[in-house]
Formats: C-alpha cells, sequence, structure tokens
C-alpha cells in the first residue's frame, strides 16, 4: 500500500496578545492555562484529512486528539507544563504520513523559519485586588 | 479589647480552569511582597477577613499585599500586589471615666 509522504510544515498563531516567546534551545511560547491557541499547517497533496494531537510532556497524555479536513485547530491547554504539538496527513484510516512534530525544525517554524517550538502553560495570576 | 471592623480583601479570579486555590502573602512596608513573605491559604475564596486569618499580624501599619493562584501540583502564578495598604487592626482605648451630673 501506498505510503503518503508528509511534508507538513506547520506554525503557531497565536491569537493571545500576551504570548512570550523565549529563545531556548526550542523556542517556547509561553501562555497561561485556559487561553484558546491556534496552530496550522500546509495543505498536503492527496490528504483527505489530517489528524492532530498534542501531548502535555510532563505526563505524556494526550489531551487532544482530532480528525480534521482544515488546516488549523484552535485548542487550550488545561494545566501547566510543557505541550508538543503532532499533526499528519491521512489519505485512510490505514494510510497516514509519519508525525510531524512541532520540536522537530525540518517541519515547525517560528516567525516563518524553521524552528522547533512547544508551548508552556502557566497558570495565570488573580486580578485586581480592593480592600474595604 | 474593643471590637475591631473587618478587613476585606477582594480579588478578581485567576482565568485559568486549574486553579485549586488562592495564597495571599503580606509584608509590611518599606519591604517588598515576595514568595518569602508571610502567607496564608485562603483556599477557593476570593474575598476575605484578613484580620481573621490565624496569626495575622495585629499591628497597625501600611503594607503590601499579593494574591497567587495554586494548581493541583502546588505551581503558583505571578503574584497580582497591591502596595502601601493602610490596615488598622487596633481600636483606640476606651473613654475615661463616666460620670453623671445631676442637674
Amino acid at each position: 500500500m501506498k505510503k503518503l509522504v508528509l511534508i507538513v510544515f506547520f506554525v503557531f498563531v497565536s491569537n493571545v496578545h500576551s504570548a512570550n516567546l523565549r529563545e531556548f534551545d526550542i523556542y517556547e511560547y509561553w501562555i497561561p492555562t485556559g487561553e484558546f491557541l491556534t496552530v496550522e499547517w500546509q495543505a498536503v497533496e492527496n490528504a483527505k484529512y489530517y489528524q492532530f494531537k498534542i501531548i502535555h510532556e510532563e505526563t505524556g497524555r494526550v489531551i487532544k486528539f482530532d480528525n480534521s479536513i482544515a488546516l488549523t485547530k484552535t485548542f487550550t491547554m488545561p494545566k501547566t507544563g510543557h505541550y508538543v504539538c503532532y499533526v499528519r496527513a491521512c489519505e485512510s484510516e490505514t494510510n497516514c504520513s509519519d508525525w510531524a512534530i512541532s520540536v522537530d525544525p525540518t517541519f515547525a517554524t517560528v516567525k516563518d523559519a524553521k524552528r522547533a517550538w512547544r508551548c508552556y502553560a502557566y497558570i495565570a495570576s488573580p486580578g485586581i485586588i480592593t480592600i474595604k | 479589647m474593643g471590637k475591631v471592623k473587618q478587613t476585606i480583601v477582594s480579588f478578581v479570579p485567576s482565568p485559568s480552569p486549574d486553579v485549586m486555590g488562592y495564597k495571599i502573602y503580606i509584608e509590611q512596608v518599606p519591604n517588598p511582597v515576595s514568595y518569602d513573605s508571610k502567607s496564608y491559604d485562603i483556599g477557593n475564596n476570593t474575598s476575605i477577613d484578613i484580620s481573621t486569618l490565624p496569626d495575622m499580624t495585629t499591628t497597625d501599619g501600611i503594607y503590601n499585599i499579593g494574591i497567587t493562584a495554586y494548581d493541583d501540583s502546588n505551581n503558583e502564578s505571578s503574584m497580582s500586589i497591591m502596595e502601601n495598604v493602610s490596615l488598622d487592626f487596633l481600636a483606640p482605648d476606651a473613654p475615661g471615666g463616666i460620670t453623671i451630673t445631676r442637674i
């Protein structure tokens, strides 16, 4: 059976104005838990749909797994920690490409340059204090 | 011991869904409030009478107050701070001897 050859380039598209970019070996987007984020990727020829998943690194838990015909996915990070995004193209249930991983600079981009990235979710601080 | 009025500290809750509770930090001016300051776990409350906290200072003065949110792993948020808060915990002395003058 023909295996799809995937060259997915995907990118973090922040709709969070306060996102901080931290430059280590891997770029880290620092986002509060519960904020909505969007990633997008390029279309792959012959792909019928895409599979997307996010893994919480500290626990290894898959926190989201979706099939999508769209080229974007919006999600939230439910708890503190590091998150890595995966996407692959599928022609059928049994014919999918390898996973493209956001920490692999072959596939990931930051500001239009090939860069590994992941997200770090932190707990948001409380708001304004009042005393009476 | 007189009747001390309540000192209610309220704050806007953290928007994070994984908040398990809040901590309040207090430090007397001129020291900045920090994670090393005296702290109290106030649970899920977003409004509390600080004069009722156990071992709370009862010294009148100017204080810096900080609030953090924490999750189930005890990760803490950055601190929301209110500086230079005047707190008055001590009631004035009672009036002196009472006399009645018959007119």
